[in-house]
């Protein structure tokens, strides 16, 4: 018979606004003078930047929405992309909403797969030379990350086998990209396949590539690390009862790793959105492409502040969503409580 | 044994096909760019390494490309140093102003750090050349520049100097002697430094936690104020809790010091980015940027573990 053990929480504190005040931001001399100094400068900022927004020109932004969202997409086609948009933020609301209810995973899991399904077809049209802006940020790190999350499995496995071929590969390619900064991997694949194929493979597709060459690397370190993370113990009682190398893989280790990996797994992916901006410099039109593109216009020559400003707050607001995103998973999951 | 066998079939197919592809259309590794003239300026004063006889000198727009991208290299070094030491002291700071009792203060911290870690490194570079740097007043007489502390630090948009005289040139306020940073390298150690504070002072706070309360409680019980606990008893605690992550902040610096090509600063890659273009030598030069780097990645990772040994306690 286990013994229930009830652990007493202590007495919730309630204080009043005044109290409250009083501990946190006046509490000693030390601590006023520091609250009014950095209220002060605050207050001035603050103030320096509202009246620069007030002044500022936004009209780079919201006469050019389009331009922001899917870059320089056939008119006819646009309406398809925001189909699409619009069918991704149903999708969006549709999880967040479920996950309140406690939908299941397979039927979450099913509808972002009819929802990929029903975007390639709307979308099917449209050529990937076509599209810039939002659409293009977006599409980039979805791609890339769908498509080094197996490349990364396989060399992160490939970096513990016990083949000695196998991981001598799995370091030396690990080792080497992360040694190296994405803008050169970028640059130097951007070079290779011109001089291979010439035009055939597009701008937006070796950009792809290159981001899915380097991002493979560090979800390798993910994975290798997750594996790590599983006990020995797992591994030596999935072959005591007789199971292959390969089985105690697929059903013993993976699952329990797959679960340590989720919250490095989002942080790369966060990272990896905010570095679909270097393909800027050879030469796409992602949402800092259509920036410089718009500040090149004579009539937008002035607007650096507010075209910058501007892709610092979209930028924020997207991986700012993504962290959120993240940890309320994290705590669904129960991740970090044992 | 199948898998290696796949493997090398693999890389001698792509070998091939490379080659094929390569003969096709008459593409030949040409590495005698090296030793041609470079002919381009670098923006400001640079060492360099002549490759005749091995010593340092400064660069020349008449040394040879190896030289120019060897100069840039020395900028890469110059840039990451001062960067890791700019970004070291305003992430300690940011780190320990997110652990203040001051809820203000602290959010204040947190408001930052939030800012600078979820937006992109190159549109920050962007926004700090393009939208502060380069706007700042041009010194032409209906813009003065900006003087602070009694010209100790003179701003005007073709940089900023420290501890020079003002003197009117050509109908311009500009600054003699003293140090003199160009715009370009300014707006990148500003915009490098401000990123990986935010990064360093999410470890500096980590490590600040990860010391058990009862030391500082010990520290303060015994006497201390909380300053002298934090920086005697605390801080030398965490420091060799954050010298491993701290270490891959410095490494990611270093690299990402490759941005200032969205700027045209002179370093590394920059420089390999101008030889390239003018000697259509694209492939020659970045295979030499990409092993340049991975030479400095491995140098520096090398120190952080001789450093990180050093640093380990004696096993008691």
């Amino acid at each position: 018979m286990a013994v229930r053990v009830e652990v007493l929480l202590p007495p919730e504190e309630r204080l009043t606004p005044w109290q409250w005040a009083r501990r946190n931001l006046f509490d000693g001399w030390w601590n006023t003078l520091l609250t009014a100094a950095t209220a002060a400068a605050l207050f001035f900022f603050v103030s320096a930047i509202l009246r620069w927004a007030v002044r500022a020109h936004w009209s780079v932004i919201t006469d050019n929405l389009r331009f922001w969202l899917v870059g320089l997409m056939p008119v006819e086609l646009v309406s398809r992309a925001y189909w699409a948009g619009g069918l991704v933020a149903a999708a969006a609301l549709f999880t967040a909403v479920g996950a309140r209810l406690r939908v299941g995973a397979r039927v979450l899991l099913g509808l972002w797969g009819g929802t990929v399904v029903a975007v390639f077809w709307v979308m099917s049209p449209v050529r990937l030379d076509q599209i810039g802006g939002l659409y293009l940020t977006l599409l980039l790190a979805v791609v890339s990350i769908a498509f080094s999350f197996p490349i990364g499995v396989l060399v992160g496995m490939g970096r513990v086998s016990r083949l000695p071929a196998v991981r001598l590969f799995s370091i030396l390619y690990i080792e080497l990209i992360r040694g190296i900064p994405l803008i050169t991997v970028l640059l130097w694949f951007f070079v290779f396949v011109t001089l291979l194929s010439g035009d055939a493979i597009t701008r937006v597709q070796r950009a792809m590539i290159g981001l899915t060459i380097f991002t493979s690397a560090y979800v390798g370190e993910i994975v290798r690390a997750g594996i790590q993370s599983v006990p020995r113990g797992q591994t030596e009682a999935a072959q005591a009862v007789g199971l292959s190398a390969l089985q105690t893989m697929r059903f013993i280790v993976l699952p329990q790793a797959v679960k340590n990996m989720i919250p490095a797994l989002v942080g790369q992916f966060i990272s990896l959105f905010k570095d679909t901006s270097l393909t800027v410099i050879i030469g796409l039109s992602d949402l800092v492409g259509t920036g410089r593109a718009l500040l090149a216009i004579t009539k937008y020559l002035h607007d650096t502040q507010e075209v910058y400003v501007f892709l610092l707050v979209v930028y924020f607001v997207f991986s700012y969503l993504l962290s959120y995103g993240s940890r309320v998973l994290e705590k669904r999951l129960g991740l970090g409580e044992r | 044994m199948l898998f290696i066998l796949l493997l090398a079939l693999a890389v001698w197919g792509a070998r091939l096909e490379v080659q094929r592809s390569f003969i096709r259309q008459n593409i030949r590794l040409d590495w005698s760019f090296w030793r041609q003239p470079a002919g381009f300026q670098l923006t400001a004063l640079t060492w360099t390494i002549d490759l005749e006889t091995l010593r340092p000198k400064l660069y020349d727009p008449g040394d040879s490309a190896g030289e120019a991208m060897i100069a840039g290299l020395f900028n890469t070094v110059k840039v990451a140093v001062l960067g890791v030491v700019l970004a070291t002291l305003l992430g300690l700071l940011v780190g320990i102003a997110r652990l203040s009792r001051n809820w203000l203060v602290s959010r204040l911290a947190l408001a930052y750090v939030e800012l600078f870690r979820n937006t992109p490194l190159l549109v920050q570079l962007f926004f700090w050349y393009f939208a502060v740097f380069l706007q700042l007043p041009s010194g032409a007489p209906a813009q003065p520049p900006i003087r602070l502390f009694g010209d100790l630090l003179v701003l005007t948009n073709a940089g900023l100097a420290m501890g020079g005289t003002v003197v009117e040139r050509f109908g311009r306020l500009t600054v003699d002697g003293g140090v003199q940073l160009t715009t370009e390298f300014a707006a990148l150690v500003v915009g490098l430094a401000v990123y990986t504070s935010a990064f360093i002072a999410e470890i500096i706070r980590g490590g600040i936690l990860a010391v058990s309360r009862g030391q500082m409680e010990a520290a303060r019980s015994l006497g201390l104020t909380h300053g002298q606990a934090l920086r005697l008893i605390v801080l030398p605690q965490a420091l060799r809790i954050v010298i491993p992550p701290l270490g891959n902040q410095f490494l990611n610096l270093t690299k990402n010091s490759s941005l200032a090509l969205g700027i045209g600063y002179a370093e590394f890659l920059t420089a390999a980015n101008t030889v390239s273009s003018q000697s259509f030598r694209s492939l020659e030069a970045f295979t030499v940027v990409t092993l340049g780097y991975l030479a400095l990645s491995l140098r520096i990772s090398g120190l952080l573990n001789l450093l990180r040994a050093r640093l380990r306690l004696a096993p008691a």
